[in-house]
């Protein structure tokens, strides 16, 4: 019965919740340790240049640039910027539960979609 | 006998418990971050933000952290110069912790992508850009095309192959701007013959990049903590 309050107001959610000191920050802490460790473990069991992750997120702008052209792709890159800046500006209903801003949804699974798939060509 | 010894222990330890608790005391009233302090204590998190999807943009400062650090460490045997900047790069592997800098630098800015990609994902998914977060959320992309151009401008930085095709993708794309007059300026090094894509490469990756990035992280982070954490959904 209680459920609907803490669902919709930040103030019965933070009563809910749990103290940020100390609390919070000691696991905020072991967070900070986990990430860095699996950094560490990684980096010294594999070699960056073996893997070739990196090649990965720029594999679809390359693709881009080599399939339409290379001034085509930067424009698709500069409007997916002005998109997101533009954003706040362009959804501007109260409603934050995602199935209830449809549009924005679906322009961002399309920006989504079109970059795996020149990334998956690329690649 | 061993009563006395602990008793003694518990002495010497609330003793230095004593101290501590001074040397506190005096740091925090001598800052001013007694208010700081007083109100983080205050401040609880709230159930829906416990959920893990929530560390991500912590995550990334881990690792841009991490980035920072091994990156002050490289800065000083890196040459960026076309004849000198692969083998600058190579003899890092023979000083001590040198090969690993490399690889934990490298690592780190892999993790930064994704992770960055996933907390912008989240920030988008929950509506955490609508009023009254706008700034937060234009701040966060101003760092999602700085932390790419972090990573482009990296490329570049070896001079190998990746570093080639990195450059004529880039002229490429950007083949427009180095004719606009402000910008044309600031990019115009893409067009420019080897050296001087990479002065101009080096020069943003270590100076203009880490000074704007940590600008709009400050940034990012006041606008956090002034509108606190969305609420749930
Ligand atoms: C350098 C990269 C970034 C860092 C270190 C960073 C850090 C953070 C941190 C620590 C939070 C607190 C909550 C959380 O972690 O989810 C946060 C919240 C937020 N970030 Fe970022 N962020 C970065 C990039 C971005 C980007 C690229 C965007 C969007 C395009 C963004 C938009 C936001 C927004 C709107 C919030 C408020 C979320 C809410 O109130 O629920 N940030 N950021």
């Amino acid at each position: 019965m209680n459920q609907e309050v803490v669902e919709t107001s930040i103030e019965d959610a933070e009563e809910a919740g749990r103290p940020f000191l100390p609390n919070h920050v000691v696991e905020e802490m072991g967070v900070i340790f986990l990430v860095t460790g699996i950094i560490m473990i990684i980096a010294s069991l594999l070699r960056p240049e073996e893997v070739g992750l990196p090649h990965i997120f720029f594999a679809g702008a390359h693709e881009m640039a080599d399939v339409v052209a290379p001034w085509f792709a930067g424009l698709v890159i500069l409007l997916v910027v002005i998109f997101l800046l533009a954003l706040p500006f362009l959804d501007r209903s109260e409603e934050r539960h995602p199935f209830k801003r449809l549009l924005f949804i679906i322009i961002m699974l399309g920006i989504i979609l079109v970059w795996l798939v020149f990334t998956i060509l690329g690649f | 006998m061993a009563e006395e010894s602990e008793s003694s222990m518990s002495k010497l330890l609330s003793g230095l418990g004593g101290i501590f608790t001074k040397v506190r005391d005096w740091i925090v009233s001598r800052s001013g971050l007694e208010d700081f302090m007083g109100e983080t204590k205050q401040k609880k998190v709230p159930k829906h933000a416990l959920n893990p999807v929530y560390c991500l943009g912590g995550v990334t400062f881990v690792a841009l952290v991490v980035l920072g650090l091994t990156g002050l460490y490289l800065a000083g045997l890196y040459r960026p110069t076309v004849l000198e900047a692969q083998q600058s790069i190579q003899q890092i592997s023979d000083v001590p912790f040198g090969f690993y800098m490399k690889s934990i630098h490298s690592w780190a800015a892999n993790l930064t992508i994704i992770a960055i990609l996933l907390h912008t994902l989240r920030v988008f998914i929950t509506g955490s850009y609508k009023k009254p977060r706008e700034f937060t959320w234009l701040s966060g992309v101003i760092l999602l095309v700085l932390t790419f151009s972090f990573v482009l401008t990296g490329y570049i930085l070896p001079m190998d192959e990746r570093a080639d095709v990195t450059r004529e993708t880039l002229s490429g794309v950007l083949g427009g701007v180095k004719d606009i007059p402000l910008l044309g300026d600031v990019f115009g090094w893409l067009a420019g013959g080897a050296q001087e894509a990479l002065t101009g490469a080096y020069w943003l990756h270590v100076t203009l990049l880490p000074l704007g990035g940590a600008l709009f992280l400050v940034f990012h982070f006041y606008m956090i903590r002034k509108h606190g954490i969305s609420g749930p959904l």
